[in-house]
């Protein structure tokens, strides 16, 4: 009694203490200024109501506590590190330490006065959450989260900010330096911690996945338990040692005892439970390891061909049992000798029985290797029956991709989410062919070239049964008996996904396709919100199926669609041999709980502000129009195209790139449909994949991208393959996006040869049959070159072994361009020609495309196929490649007059080089002069061969450009005093950028853009404006002493036609701004500082870049002999930025 | 109710011998220790109120000792520090609340009860509502007076308590300790103005540079001084020669010069009448004189 009386008189009378000063005060107030009004705005019918948020109930409770959390960690330490001081300064605080209270009371009463407050304002903000909770219709209240949030959030972050606070203030005794420690630490965490070592050090669980689910609850209870009672225990640990260590005379033996014993108990807690959570994550690290090193060594095992399977699965609960009997084939030209399968390895081989009789297995890890009766035979059949169970190890499902949370992160808006690849619980069960529920005859990664896959094309019979009632949905036709659901095969699959929960279906039949919708109760808030769309619905599907197979020009070869809900919690990882994610199943689609991180979806909300919008702007549309509208965006932006900013990190470096919408359905008419395989060639699919499925993005150029001065996936992988070959590249598995945009430009490149050698229209009628005659099949690649060989006589083998193991890249110059008019039948017609050369030792493929008409380059929304007007680095991509007006292939030094009729007026000539050397490797050309040539004269209608010949080779004429020899970056030189002192030098990257929006560098940065002078490489360097402190210098030996003018390269966009009424067309190259606006002219570069070097000593030239002509640019004419042939460019202006690309001397007769 | 003290020493880490070896009982009543600045009353105070733990000896509050039951003996304290300005942000009925429920008074509205009765017997019923960091310095004093009473402790230690206290308030204050002294606590008055040495303390002890000079009743102290204290009237040359001679204790003018109070072992001639000491004489007699005598020898 009396310890909680002392110790509540304590803390009663701290947290009015607490509660009056100053910081706390202010902290309140600000919560209440912040969390009002971000309630208000966020989550209230009056607000914007993101539908991330408020599908989810328990995001409300979360962000407020979140953001919450931020302050109050930071607060709690001003507040604990004043604790000591205040004692220390207040003389009147001496009369306390006269009571009989011993330390241990008046220690823990202060921390519980100070814990009490913070819980206190932490309800306050939790109140004004549900209030705003409870008047938001769309949204459920989940009272429980609140109280969990608490406890998992808010309390051990403060316990062991006070505690740590406490503790480092008995130890050092210093306010300033205790302080700067312990926001050191809160900083650490939020900046570089939180994300090292599977979240162990996010005390204030910053970035610990605790989102959760409303169907399941929390996913990951161990780890947020564990993590979270580590930091409680310590901080408890912490509060003992100050008791201990209080500068106060102890009174009592009994409590101090207690305050040993809780430090006893406290410390083995937190070290049981900081072990157990950095176990949970080194399980992980371990688990991956395991599976890549017994993957590595079975890479060169041959496995047999799964071509059914009849499997039974029973859930129970945290578990499953499960036997699969499966029918193999030997499709390879050998004997089989052993049948390797792979298994979860938490799933654990009972029985291996084949016709009745138990056969040998080993296990190795998660491989089973099953020695059969006798040897398969070619093309012979057998049949094994499994019998295994237990649980999912998911670590095993992506051993390539890092555990560590920060890569791949899943967020909802700022919310973590966890990413779970399974589901095995009481509410839920969700099994992918991603964890090898079921055994797989193949490894599931390839180690020395993961972009290899191993695809079969199995009929799957499925019984399911839940001791838990749930209901069964799976692909094929589901039948419903007393032995539970058992679902027929309707087509062969390339894997199998079982859901089991509690699941209301909804169907729909359009055309031949059935389309099931599978939720959860009460999770179908669409059919409200979409409620005109009812007798519409079929045409709408109708439409977007149709539209999707024109743009694969392919038909969808499920007679089913189903799209599952599965928690929010559900991630894939992408991997190096498919770019197919596992939300996309055959005939299936993985849709997170509500659509809650799924574009444009919340209907009812999108309704509101769009037709607000349109009142606003006199439009009048019709609530059905409206629907559809939204509808068929919601479908667009996730099915069919949008893509996500992602932000990778590899060795060398940290990019953003965009990634294709996990949802898109392409699969579904190449990766689901048809298989390419060649063991010479294992990329071969995912290249196919790549290129049929159009996988790569839009280039730089588009939106953010551009702002943070990136370069185009095309461009980046040309720059990753100019001194490597594909093979290489693959070997090396780099991280992030290397191997996807590579095998997006080599798959680019593959199917331009294929269109250039065998002409693109036969190409691609003959290729559209090959694949639907070949539908659920696996093709060889030989049977591919030899069936193409036989239709149309070309043959792309001989190209294949340059191609993937060579490291030569073509390089083409492009000159003479030339646009012809004549009249024809009273129709203007158009011929284009130009000599195109490719002086590279290997083979050239690029292709050409015009951008006419009307249509200004960059204008008009890009079509879904990525093949729209915006879309330029989409040219040639996909099944169809209808875009393109030529696809030339160039033998290696081999020069050709390239000629084009066309109808179109041609505004731009747009040439994109594919795989070259060529950085940007899109080269767009302005049309602004064509000559006319009379009436009806017939164009020259084939390409010329030339002698090579390149241009620049006027005598009289030196040219430095950037990249050459003769021109010198310069020393860095490191302007800022405090990086000077504290040694901090730039952090420089060598790859290209292109001309950021922010961050410019202080050093002089190379970038890239078409307007740059060049030969391949379109570059010129950049930095921040100075004083002069950087130079660039350009050097050159003039043979023949004399006059000579010498010329600057200014790179600049031309302006627009529409900005100044002259002749000029669009600018050259002018392809890195997304907005119209951000294609005027750079008002950064205005003047820049030339020293020209003569024979006279140098002259100071000032050149005004603003005015200046996007061409060579007359800086004077000079005196010059040998020696003195030099031009230095200083980072001086009184612009924001300084350029500088080539400079040329010309030799006056 | 007795504390005994027995051998005790403080020895700062600086080397600074606070306490020399001191030996001292108190018991029931009011108990002045006196010293000039510097003497060690402080530390010893700050030993007996449990703040600080001496280097050696020790201190028995009937019988125990104050190292092995300071929970015990704090629940019987009631202090006034020396410095006593500085106050968290509570209102001066909390702190005296804060101060009354750690003193073990459980019952929330007699404590209460008490906190307002405290606040009216030291004046400040009306500033109760009022942050103690905004009391005038005669305020916080007696506020200081109220929480070391609050709880009703067996043993109240003021230190230095009549510091910064206009004449009305020590009078004040003065009578509330004689009031208290006749109950039966121990009060120990730490100062160095002798006039807080009132008649109402049965016992008083003199410190001086650590060690104890006197310890006995007040009134032994004044007789210590009796036929050592003179007073004459002077002209202005005798005046500058008596000045250099003796320590006058007073010096008032009058018409043919000056009315001077001197200590001194031995008649000082010039017209000298003996008079009877007071305590003040005393102090002064004895710090000047029996001090003295007693380093040189």
């Amino acid at each position: 009694m009396s310890f909680l009386h002392n110790a509540g008189t304590v803390a009663k009378y701290e947290a009015v203490i607490l509660r009056r000063s100053w910081f706390f005060r202010l902290f309140a107030i600000g919560a209440l200024f912040i969390f009002i009004p971000l309630n208000i705005a966020l989550f209230s019918p009056v607000g914007e109501q993101p539908w991330e948020f408020i599908s989810i109930s328990s995001s409300l409770p979360l962000v407020n506590l979140f953001l919450l959390n931020i302050g109050q960690a930071i607060l709690v330490i001003f507040l604990a590190a004043d604790f000591l001081r205040r004692d220390k300064k207040l003389d009147t605080n001496e009369v306390l330490y006269t009571r009989s209270v011993s330390n241990f009371e008046y220690v823990i009463g202060k921390t519980w006065g100070i814990l009490r407050l913070f819980l206190g304002l932490n309800l306050f903000i939790l109140l004004i959450a549900l209030i705003v909770n409870i008047t938001q219709k769309n949204m459920r209240v989940d009272l429980l989260s609140y109280l969990e949030y608490i406890l998992i959030i808010t309390v051990p972050t403060i316990v062991f900010s006070l505690g740590l606070a406490f503790l480092l203030m008995s130890v050092i005794r210093n306010q300033a330096v205790t302080f700067m420690v312990l926001l050191g630490i809160a900083a650490l965490d939020m900046f570089w911690l939180w994300h090292r070592a599977g979240s162990i050090f996010d005390y204030m669980a910053f970035g610990l996945p605790v989102f959760k689910s409303d169907i399941i609850g929390f996913d990951n209870p161990d780890l947020i338990f564990s993590q979270r009672l580590f930091y409680f225990f310590l901080g408890i640990a912490s509060i003992m040692c100050t008791v201990l260590m209080f500068k106060r005379l102890p009174q009592s033996r009994l409590h101090t005892s207690v305050a040993v014993i809780f430090l006893a108990l406290s410390v083995a807690a937190s070290a049981y439970f900081g072990f157990h959570t950095f176990s949970i994550h080194e399980f992980i690290h371990l688990t991956k390891k395991e599976v890549i090193e017994t993957n590595r060594s079975h890479e060169s095992r041959r496995f047999p061909v799964v071509t059914d399977a009849f499997i039974d699965l029973l859930h129970k609960g945290e578990s499953i049992e499960a036997t699969a009997r499966l029918i193999l084939r030997n499709d390879d030209k050998d004997t089989l000798q052993a049948y390797l399968f792979s298994l979860n390895p938490a799933l654990k081989v009972s029985s291996v029985m084949s016709n009745g009789k138990s056969l040998k297995y080993n296990t190795d890890n998660f491989l089973i290797d099953i020695s059969p009766e006798t040897p398969l035979l070619p093309g012979m059949t057998d049949s094994v029956t499994i019998s295994y169970a237990g649980k999912i190890n998911e670590a095993f499902c992506a051993p390539d991709v890092s555990d560590n949370l920060r890569d791949n992160i899943n967020r909802n808006a700022m919310l973590t989410v966890s990413k779970r690849q399974y589901f095995l619980n009481d509410k839920m069960l969700l099994l992918t062919p991603e964890t090898h529920w079921y055994p797989v005859a193949s490894l599931n990664y390839y180690p020395s070239n993961p972009a290899r896959i191993k695809i079969d094309f199995t009929n799957y019979t499925l019984r399911a049964k839940s001791e838990k009632q749930l209901t069964a949905v799976s692909q094929g036709i589901r039948l419903f008996t007393d032995e539970g659901f058992t679902f027929l095969p309707e087509t062969p699959l390339t894997g199998l996904t079982l859901a089991m929960g509690n699941y209301l279906s909804d169907t729909l039949k359009v055309d031949s396709v059935t389309y099931i919708t599978h939720y959860f109760p009460g999770n179908d808030y669409y059919k409200k919100e979409l409620s005109e769309l009812k007798d519409t619905l079929p045409y709408l599907v109708s439409g977007i199926m149709k539209d999707l197979e024109t743009s694969f020009s392919a038909r969808y070869p499920f007679k089913k669609l189903s799209i599952i809900e599965v928690p929010v919690q559900f991630y894939s990882y992408s991997r190096k041999s498919t770019q197919t994610r596992a939300e996309i199943q055959p005939s299936l689609i993985l849709a997170p709980e509500k659509l809650s991180m799924m574009e444009n979806a919340g209907f009812a909300r999108r309704f509101k502000n769009q037709k607000k919008r349109m009142e606003r702007n006199d439009q009048v549309i019709t609530d059905k129009e409206l629907q559809i509208r939204l509808f068929n965006d919601f479908l667009r932006e996730n099915f069919i195209s949008g893509s996500n900013m992602v932000y990778s990190r590899d060795a060398q470096s940290e990019t953003m790139y965009m990634e294709p919408s996990r949802y898109r359905l392409g699969p579904s008419f190449y990766f689901y449909r048809n298989n390419f395989y060649s063991s010479e060639y294992p990329a071969i699919n995912a290249v196919f994949e790549s290129h049929l499925q159009h996988l790569i993005q839009e280039g730089p150029g588009t939106g953010y991208m551009s702002m943070f001065g990136n370069i185009s996936e095309p461009d980046k992988a040309n720059l990753v393959l100019r001194n490597s070959s594909l093979s290489e590249v693959l070997s090396r598995n780099p991280k992030g996006d290397t191997i996807r945009i590579v095998l997006g430009v080599k798959g680019d490149w593959l199917f331009n040869l294929l269109r250039a050698g065998t002409g693109r229209d036969e190409f691609n009628k003959w290729f559209r049959k090959y694949c639907e005659e070949n539908e659920f099949r696996t093709i060889e690649l030989m049977k591919f070159r030899e069936d193409l060989k036989n239709n149309s006589g070309f043959d792309f083998y001989p190209y294949l072994e340059n191609w993937y193991k060579g490291k030569e890249q073509p390089g083409f110059i492009i000159s003479g361009l030339k646009v012809t008019e004549t009249v024809i039948e009273e129709r203007a017609r158009y011929q284009v020609s130009f000599t195109a050369s490719n002086p590279e030792p290997v083979h050239g493929v690029f292709n050409i495309a015009f951008r006419g008409g009307q249509t200004s380059q960059g204008a008009g929304r890009p079509r879904f196929d990525g093949s729209g007007p915006a879309a330029g680095q989409a040219q040639g991509r996909g099944m169809d490649a209808s875009d393109l007006e030529k696809i030339v292939l160039l033998e290696p030094a081999e020069s050709r007059l390239i000629t084009i009729t066309t109808d179109q007026r041609p505004r731009t000539v747009v040439v994109n080089t594919l795989f070259s050397r060529n950085i940007p490797g899109e080269l767009t050309f302005p049309v602004n002069d064509i000559s006319q040539q009379g009436k009806n004269l017939s164009f020259q209608s084939s390409d010329v061969k030339k002698t090579i010949q390149l241009p620049a080779d006027n005598p009289g004429e030196l040219i430095v450009d950037n990249e050459d020899s003769g021109f010198n970056p310069g020393e860095e030189i490191i302007e800022a005093p405090l990086k000077r002192i504290l040694g901090i030098t730039n952090r420089k990257n060598k790859t290209y950028l292109a001309v950021s929006q922010w961050n410019i560098p202080e050093y002089w940065q190379p970038v890239v853009s078409a307007v740059y002078y060049g030969k391949y490489v379109r570059s010129a360097v950049y930095t921040r404006a100075g004083t002069g402190s950087l130079e660039l210098s350009w050097k050159t030996e003039i043979k023949t002493p004399g006059y000579y003018d010498v010329f600057c390269y200014a790179g600049k966009s031309f302006r627009r036609m529409s900005v100044r009424n002259d002749s000029r067309g669009s600018a050259p190259g002018e392809r890195s701004s997304g907005s119209d606006g951000e294609k005027d002219e750079d008002k950064r570069f205005t003047d820049f500082h030339f020293k020209i070097f003569h024979d006279g000593g140098f002259d100071d030239i000032t050149f005004d870049f603003q005015n200046a002509e996007p061409e060579w640019n007359n800086l004077g004419r000079f005196y010059i002999s040998s020696d003195s042939a030099k031009v230095t460019l200083s980072n001086k202006s009184s612009g924001k930025l300084v350029i500088g690309d080539a400079i040329k001397w010309v030799r006056v007769e | 109710m007795k504390i005994e003290i027995k051998g005790l020493n403080q020895i700062y880490p600086n080397g600074n011998h606070a306490l020399k070896n001191i030996n001292l009982d108190f018991s029931t009543g009011m108990f002045g220790l006196l010293g000039p600045n510097g003497a060690g009353k402080s530390s010893l105070m700050r030993i007996l109120v449990t703040l600080m733990k001496p280097t050696g000896g020790t201190v028995l509050v009937d019988g125990m000792d104050l190292q092995k039951h300071r929970a015990e003996i704090r629940s019987m304290i009631g202090y006034l520090p020396q410095d006593f300005r500085f106050f968290s942000s509570l209102k001066t009925w909390e702190f005296l609340d804060y101060s009354g429920s750690l003193a073990g008074m459980t019952n929330r509205r007699s404590r209460l009860a008490e906190v307002d009765r405290l606040l009216d017997q030291v004046g400040l019923l009306e500033v109760r509502d009022r942050q103690a960091n905004r009391l005038s310095g005669g305020m916080k004093r007696r506020l200081g007076i109220a929480q070391a009473l609050i709880g009703n402790p067996r043993i109240i230690i003021v230190d230095e308590p009549t510091t910064g206290l206009d004449p009305d308030e020590r009078i004040r204050f003065r009578n509330i300790l004689s009031q208290l002294s006749r109950n039966d606590v121990i009060i120990i008055l730490s100062t160095h103005i002798v006039g807080d040495i009132s008649s109402t303390c049965h016992g008083m002890a003199l410190l001086n540079r650590g060690e104890l000079v006197f310890s006995g009743s007040p009134g032994e102290l004044v007789k210590s001084a009796e036929g050592h204290v003179f007073r004459m009237l002077l002209d202005h040359q005798e005046y500058d020669i008596i000045k250099e001679k003796y320590n006058i204790i007073s010096t008032v003018p009058v018409d043919t010069g000056w009315d001077v109070q001197v200590v001194s072992d031995e008649f000082p001639g010039f017209r000298a009448e003996e008079i009877t000491p007071n305590i003040e004489h005393a102090y002064v007699y004895y710090m000047e004189h029996k001090l003295k005598a007693y380093i040189i020898d």
